[in-house]
């Protein structure tokens, strides 16, 4: 085993939910058709879990399960996130300067009070001024859902031939040869950091992980 | 808190998984093999992202199986430096206050890392936070609160890896090690504005906020 890029991307918490939640529905799927071969029919709960069991290693569907878990649970609001308020949030956050890394927590944390915002922000009050701050706050409130989304995905029959190629995160560029869901192109310009690779660079002060 | 990172290594496909198309066989090798376990220098590895490049499958003497090179993503735990994460408050005791983040629990807030004026109740095996001069207000970390939800700033990462090395016998009894280290551990630190229990910030929490003076700076 050999570990070539430590860290090439950094992924919001929408993305990785959404990533598990589309395993799960796969996982299920593959469970339903094992089942279908062997009994001949469609079969109740009960054997859809065991067959899952066999398909899916335990060590996968722990963690699958409690990241969900967690990712779904309040306080978090992953999943009053979609694709699109996402890409709307980063779109209206641009007008500021903020450095990657605050940019992935304004979209992971949401905050929506001036504290929360003080928190992810550093140096605050020296390159912004309080009109901004309550701008930020609005554009954040204004992109968080009411109600939880179903971030089911819509196209599982359709991913099921293209089984394990992820979309690519937005947070970074990923390489090519992906079937799946290609990042839309302002995603380019919206993360003005540095791409896949480049990565060390461009973290502001604090996030240097010399450990 | 979750990175993708870029492995390499070489799986084997077993033959009754020949049927299936082999980045399916592969998937669920890889997936068995990294999920819920930490790579070292890495993180905790949650699940594969997607098969980059896959060589083909080589058949080696002495097992029937396919041996697939392997280049792939993976999803990684891995808070950055001074990244703030939500958590709840899992135990107390005197060495810290430990959180948890469900599928992770090794997240440990040392004594030097609380607010400032805060002490250790042994009675109740609490820490608590005394914002005001007066005693009258006290906020504890509870882990019997439903809303026990923290933000916390990660401080330091530690990875250790204790191999098991061979077994030890005393005088005829397998003797196993008693000091296990988990493999990955945050050190995080809510000493700043914003940071602790989600209920001291929000928005009916006045009085915390106009104790700034308390408040310590953390430069980590």
């Amino acid at each position: 085993m050999e570990v070539l890029v430590p860290r090439s991307a950094l992924l919001s918490n929408f993305e990785v939910l959404r990533l598990l939640k589309e395993l799960e529905a796969e996982q299920l799927v593959h469970a339903r058709a094992a089942l279908v071969k062997k009994e001949g029919e469609e079969a109740d709960p009960k054997s859809v879990v065991t067959a899952l069991g066999d398909i899916v290693s335990e060590n996968m569907r722990t963690v699958q399960f409690e990241v969900i878990e967690h990712l779904s649970t309040p306080p978090m609001l992953t999943t009053r996130q979609d694709e699109q308020s996402v890409a709307q949030l980063l779109v209206q956050l641009q007008v500021y300067e903020l450095t990657k890394i605050e940019k992935l927590q304004i979209v992971n944390l949401l905050p929506t009070h001036a504290v929360e915002l003080y928190v992810v922000i550093e140096e605050f009050e020296e390159r912004f001024s309080m009109d901004d701050m309550e701008a930020m706050l609005e554009i954040v409130r204004n992109h968080v859902k009411d109600s939880p989304t179903t971030s089911g995905p819509d196209d599982v029959s359709q991913r099921h031939s293209g089984l394990g190629t992820g979309p690519e995160p937005i947070v970074g560029d990923g390489h090519g040869g992906q079937d799946g869901w290609e990042a839309p192109d302002e995603f380019d310009e919206l993360m003005d950091g540095p791409r896949y690779g480049e990565y060390e660079d461009d973290l502001g002060e604090d996030a240097n992980d010399d450990d | 808190m979750f990175q993708l990172a870029v492995l390499k290594d070489t799986i084997p496909v077993h033959p009754n998984a020949f049927g299936v198309p082999p980045e399916q066989a592969l998937l669920k090798e890889l997936n068995k093999k990294y999920a819920n376990r930490v790579v070292f220098d890495v993180g905790l590895a949650i699940c594969v992202f997607d098969l980059t490049r896959v060589g083909d499958g080589v058949v080696h003497f002495g097992d029937g199986c396919l041996w697939y090179k392997a280049t792939f993503r993976l999803v990684v735990f891995r808070p950055f430096a001074s990244e703030v994460i939500l958590a709840k408050v899992k135990s107390s005791s005197e060495d810290g206050i430990r959180l948890s983040i469900g599928f992770f629990d090794d997240m440990i807030i040392p004594p030097s890392y609380l607010p400032s004026p805060s002490a250790f109740d042994p009675n109740e095996q609490l820490y608590f936070w005394n914002p005001n001069s007066d005693s009258s207000h006290l906020s504890h970390f509870s882990t019997h609160r439903s809303q026990n939800a923290t933000t916390s700033r990660q401080a330091n990462t530690c990875f250790h890896d204790d191999e098991p090395g061979p077994p030890m016998a005393v005088e005829g009894i397998a003797v196993t090690n008693p000091n296990k280290r988990p493999p990955y551990t945050l050190v995080c630190s809510i000493a700043e504005q914003g940071l602790g229990l989600l209920a001291w910030w929000d928005s009916g929490g006045q009085d915390e906020e106009e104790q700034g003076d308390d408040a310590m700076q953390e430069d980590v």
